[in-house]
C-alpha cells in the first residue's frame, strides 16, 4: 500500500489518508476492539499501551494511555460523538500529559472524524484531527520538531498535492 | 501567531500552494504568475502578501519586476514539521498492515472449517 498522506486542509486541521489491503469489517474491528488495537496503535515508536479502554456508542468514553521504557506515562481520553459501523467514527480527544513533560498540548479537546471505505477490498482510511484553535495545533506541532532533514522537493510535490 | 502558523495557514489555500510549487522551479515576476493562474493581478499580490509576510517567499527590492523567490527555511519547516507527523503515522500503519494480514488470514482458515 502507498504510504499515508499528510496535508494541513486549513489552518486548524491536519489530514492523514492511508489505504489497507483487507475489507472495512476487519479494518473497522483493528480501530475498534482494545486487544487488536494495542498492538498497532503507537504514540511514539517504542511506547507500550498499557490502558485502551473503549465504549464504541455514541456519547461512550475511551482512555488510552502510553508508557516508555522508564515507566513515564501520557494519554488522551475523549468521548464518541458519532458512530456508524464500517463507515465513520467522530471523537473528541483530550491530551493527558500524565508524568510526562511534552509541554502543554492546549486544553481544549480536538475532533477526530475517522472514515471508512471499502472499494473492492480495499479500504480507504481518512483520519482528520481539527485542532480547537491554531494555538493548539501550533503546541502540537512543536512537540514534534526536529533539526537537520534535507529539503525534498519530491515530499513537497506531494504536500502541495494534497 | 507564530510564522510556522502563518506559513501553515498560507499554504492551506490551494492556489497559494499552486504559486508556491511554480516557484519551487525558479523564480517567477507577478505577470508570468496572472499568466499562469488566469487570476488578475490584485489577486495574485494579495496571495503574494500574505506568502511574504509568512516567510515563504521573498521579492527582489531591486529588479523592476520584483521577482519572487521560494524561501526554502521556512518552507522546509513546514516539510519537516509534515515528516515527522507522517513518519509517526506511517509507522503505525504498518503494523496495521501486518495485524490486517493475520485477520485475513484467520479468517480464511475461519471459512475452510
Amino acid at each position: 500500500m502507498k504510504p499515508a498522506e499528510v496535508s494541513t486542509p486549513s489552518d486548524r486541521e491536519v489530514l492523514v489518508k492511508r489505504s489497507f489491503d483487507a475489507p472495512v469489517n476487519l479494518v473497522w474491528q483493528a480501530y475498534t476492539d482494545p486487544v487488536l488495537m494495542r498492538r498497532w496503535l503507537a504514540a511514539m515508536p517504542g511506547w507500550s499501551m498499557p490502558v485502551c479502554e473503549m465504549d464504541i456508542r455514541v456519547g461512550g468514553r475511551y482512555r488510552w494511555r502510553w508508557r516508555d521504557e522508564n515507566g513515564q506515562e501520557f494519554g488522551f481520553t475523549g468521548e464518541m460523538l458519532e458512530v456508524e459501523l464500517h463507515s465513520k467514527i467522530v471523537h473528541t480527544q483530550l491530551y493527558d500529559p500524565g508524568d510526562c513533560d511534552f509541554g502543554s498540548m492546549g486544553g481544549e479537546p480536538s475532533i477526530i472524524t475517522v472514515t471508512f471505505n471499502e472499494t473492492n477490498g480495499i479500504t480507504n482510511v481518512a483520519t482528520l484531527i481539527k485542532y480547537a484553535s491554531m494555538a493548539d495545533r501550533d503546541a502540537a506541532m512543536s512537540t514534534g520538531m526536529t533539526e537537520g532533514m534535507e529539503m525534498n522537493y519530491q515530499s513537497l510535490d506531494g504536500v502541495l498535492a494534497g | 501567531m507564530t510564522q510556522l502558523d502563518q506559513a501553515f495557514a498560507a499554504l492551506a489555500d490551494p492556489t497559494r500552494r499552486g504559486i508556491v510549487l511554480h516557484l519551487a522551479r525558479g523564480e517567477a515576476s507577478v505577470s508570468d504568475l496572472v499568466g499562469l493562474f488566469s487570476l488578475t493581478q490584485p489577486t495574485i499580490s494579495s496571495h503574494l502578501k500574505v506568502l511574504e509576510s509568512a516567510g515563504l517567499i521573498s521579492r527582489s527590492r531591486v529588479a523592476q519586476l520584483r521577482p519572487c523567490k521560494l524561501e526554502t527555511e521556512q518552507l522546509k519547516a513546514v516539510t519537516d514539521w509534515l515528516e515527522q507527523v507522517q513518519e509517526i503515522w506511517e509507522s503505525n500503519y504498518k503494523r496495521l498492515d501486518a495485524l490486517l494480514d493475520e485477520l485475513k488470514q484467520a479468517q480464511k482458515e475461519d471459512r475452510k472449517k
